[in-house]
């Protein structure tokens, strides 16, 4: 069931009415509710931003659930990543005046795991962007037409779940 | 293309108002289980509260019905609260800290009962935060492990076996060992090093230049050849000196490792002094010391009353951050990794936790010595003192006593703003019904009645002193059991020393006893004193003190017999050195000093003893 979603996910993404711009933004933003841990007030910010940017909502589930794996996975280096950053000698007078600003410190960017998945992701998401972009495009030239003639496809497009959320975002194959 | 998504501005605003509604229904419920859970934590037993109400803009914080159990007594509360209102600074929490600027107490009372038990799970309270051992059980083995004496006149009148006082178990033999090992090594290093440094050929060498010279002048020598033999004699001093100085430097070296020997073998004479009182142990010789006495008889009451003192001064340590460095702990559990969250304090910002100014009124219930109604003040309570930078200071003063003109006076001060911890808190009560106490012997029990105590503990880095002293001059003394079998009780009987404890100290009004802490806070001594061990111990030296001395004297000698070998190697090796490598060395700077003393008088005669020629 879960594989089924993904894969609907991957469909609506890469099939939506978004530019492949649009959607590798929206990969690229996503991934990081997925390499971050999720509860944290950065993550709030940026979800607001996913709604107002006129970025592909698809692209931004897509790259949270693929990035989700990801992020368990990399815990021990994000960890490793936000410990050194968070001892570094140098950076100690930022990490002490962040921490005295008010609001700031509910991001957690004091916690060694949230800091780390998120520098990794500020590292990551230009190449993110970049990828995702070239892969969607690819794919809408070369497998897409293929790929639609195919009786699965059109069962999985023609999914219950499927036509509610056409609907209710107007995109479309 | 469009860059903003307008349409998704409705909703982002439901989902605002989602978050907004979740904080309005929830907070005061995290709030709970965030007090309850930390609390718990922090004390190692359970914390309850009953509700929780947060006010954000009136910067307003309502608890109800707080409750800490003792982690001692599960059964019991170490304190429970009605009602407690906090004033916070509603900035301070936008930084993700609480500071209160002033909290009401209402309804605060200490030692309540539980309808159910507040101990925590066996895996949650073996270990404490941290993940070291909990502070109660470090303050529970340290007080197991004291040593407290017993009065057990068991061995008297009986033969007595030595043969108990193994040489193994004596510290002395042990300390000598080490002694007679380290005596050979010196001895051995020692004497490589004088070896080496031997003068010899360079005394022979002046001894030769002095036979050579004989009784030569300028006269017999000539200007070229006294110049020749000056130049030489010079050459030789200059050698001399050389070796003389070499072994200054290494009779400095030998003579303080020799003395550091010397006083651990002099140490040796203390050790036997400790080897005699665990062998009187042993085989069971009362101890007559009226120190030992009062410990045995007022010890555990004594340690009673200091664990709590102990206990509270070690959860200050641990909870009080030193210092402004970064401080590290455990991240939250979530189901990812919880990895390391770090604290940056800044110094004259606000700390994470702050209380500046709490007041209120208490009661102690029952009938105990401390029951009351209380006036109690507390400023300063935070976790990180060395950035608020002013310590923690509670005063609390009984304002009406449950019967008697009564006075009780608890103050103190928690100073962690520097590196070097200090801690001093005094208690004064007068004219209080104090509690009656067991003595554990003689059947008899000790009622102080009206009396004072005096508590007192100062804490400076890792040394702690503290003193609890109980004084009443209307003391009264009950009996219980069988009193009629003491008299015709055999010496030594159980029987025999409670009618002998009974008769000593029956008629006494005046009692005090004192016990004192000192050392470091991980493990400090206790020593208990009192007039009633006095007492008795006089009592027992007149009834006993023949048959002590000969078993004493028994035990003694086995003790001598014991240590005589090693002791004496220990010694003899400390005499080896002195006779040796330190006697090679005094004889050596003898002959350096007469053979310089030869030459320098060589070169008197060259020059003819004229003073100011100095031949070219």
């Amino acid at each position: 069931m879960l594989f089924l979603k993904l894969l609907q996910q991957l469909v609506k993404a890469l099939n939506s009415d978004g530019t492949p711009g649009q959607v590798a933004a929206g990969v690229a933003l996503g991934a990081v509710f997925g390499l971050t841990p999720l509860m944290n007030l950065h993550n709030l910010v940026l979800f607001g931003c996913a709604l107002i940017f006129n970025l592909s909502l698809p692209g931004v589930f897509l790259g949270w659930t693929l990035a989700v794996p990801l992020g368990f996975a990399l815990d021990p280096l994000f960890d490793a990543v936000g410990t050194a950053l968070l001892q570094a000698p140098a950076l100690r007078g930022l990490w002490t005046t962040l921490y005295n600003v008010p609001v700031v410190p509910f991001t957690n960017f004091n916690n060694s795991v949230v800091l780390g998945s998120f520098v990794v992701w500020v590292v990551l998401v230009l190449p993110i962007f970049f990828l995702a972009r070239r892969g969607v495009a690819k794919y809408r030239e070369h497998v897409y037409e293929r790929l639609r003639k195919m009786r699965f496809f059109q069962a999985l497009t023609a999914s219950g779940w499927y036509s509610t959320y056409k609907s209710l975002t107007g995109w479309k194959l | 293309m469009k860059i903003f998504r307008w349409k998704a501005v409705i909703p982002l605003g439901l989902f605002v108002l989602l978050v907004v509604l979740f904080w309005t229904l929830y907070v005061d419920r995290l709030i709970r289980l965030g007090i309850e859970a930390g609390g718990t934590a922090a004390v190692g037993a359970k914390v309850d509260l009953r509700s929780a109400r947060l006010h954000l803009f009136q910067g307003s914080l309502v608890l109800r019905g707080l409750a800490v159990t003792n982690p001692r007594e599960p059964m019991t509360n170490l304190f429970e609260v009605d009602e407690l209102n906090f004033d916070l600074s509603v900035r301070a929490l936008l930084e993700k800290k609480f500071v209160a600027e002033t909290v009401a107490v209402r309804g605060l009372r200490f030692n309540t009962a539980r309808t159910a038990s507040g101990a925590l799970p066996p895996k949650k309270a073996a270990t404490a935060p941290g993940g070291g051992p909990s502070v109660a059980s470090g303050v529970d083995d340290w007080s197991h492990k004291v040593k407290l004496p017993t009065i057990d006149l068991g061995g008297l009148g009986k033969a007595v076996n030595v043969a108990r006082v193994s040489p193994d178990s004596l510290h002395t033999i042990v300390l000598a060992r080490g002694l007679a090992a380290r005596g050979d090594s010196l001895q051995g290093s020692l004497g490589r090093r004088v070896a080496a440094a031997d003068p010899r050929p360079v005394v022979d060498s002046a001894g030769a230049l002095v036979a050579r010279l004989g009784n030569a002048n300028l006269r017999t020598l000539g200007i070229a050849g006294a110049r020749d033999a000056a130049n030489a004699i010079r050459t030789t001093l200059t050698a001399v000196k050389g070796a003389r100085d070499r072994l200054t430097s290494l009779q400095h070296d030998a003579t303080a490792q020799v003395d550091s020997l010397r006083q651990q073998v002099a140490a040796l004479d203390r050790a036997r002094a400790d080897d005699y009182a665990y062998a009187r142990r042993m085989v069971q010789i009362p101890s007559l010391d009226p120190k030992d006495i009062a410990a045995a008889l007022f010890g555990p009451a004594a340690l009673q009353r200091l664990v709590p003192t102990l206990l509270w001064t070690r959860l200050a340590d641990r909870h009080l951050a030193t210092g402004t460095a970064p401080q590290q702990k455990a991240g939250p559990k979530r189901a990812r990794m919880a990895g390391t969250t770090f604290a940056f304090p800044k110094l004259h910002r606000w700390p994470t936790f702050l209380v500046e100014f709490a007041e209120g009124s208490f009661d102690l219930g029952g009938r105990t010595t401390m029951a009351g109604a209380y006036l109690g003040r507390l400023t300063g309570a935070t976790t990180e003192p060395a950035v608020y930078g002013k310590p923690l200071t509670f005063l609390a003063r009984r304002s009406g006593a449950v019967a008697g003109p009564e006075s009780i006076a608890v103050a103190g001060s928690l100073d962690h703003t520097g590196a070097v911890p200090r801690d001093s808190v005094t208690a004064d009560l007068a004219g209080v019904r104090l509690p009656a106490v067991d003595l554990g012997i003689g059947n008899a029990r000790m009622d102080l009645r009206t009396g004072t105590v005096d508590v007192a503990l100062a804490r400076n880095g890792d040394a702690v002193r503290g003193r609890w002293l109980v004084r009443s001059d209307s003391v009264g003394w009950i009996r219980s059991g069988d009193t009629a079998a003491a008299a015709a009780a055999p010496l030594g009987s159980s029987a025999w020393l409670d009618g002998l404890v009974w008769r000593a100290v029956s008629s006494m009004r005046n009692v005090e006893v004192e016990a004192s802490i000192s050392g470091s806070l991980a493990s400090p001594s206790v020593d208990v004193s009192s007039n009633v061990g006095g007492q008795v111990a006089n009592a027992l030296r007149q009834a006993i003190s023949a048959e002590v001395s000969r078993v004493e004297g028994q035990v003694k000698a086995r003790v001598d017999s014991l240590l005589a070998q090693q002791v004496g190697a220990a010694r003899g090796k400390l005499a080896a050195l002195d006779t040796g490598p330190l006697k090679s060395l005094t004889d050596d700077q003898g002959q350096l000093n007469d053979v310089e003393a030869q030459l320098q008088q060589k070169l008197r005669g060259l020059t003819g003893g004229l003073p100011g020629i100095r031949l070219p």
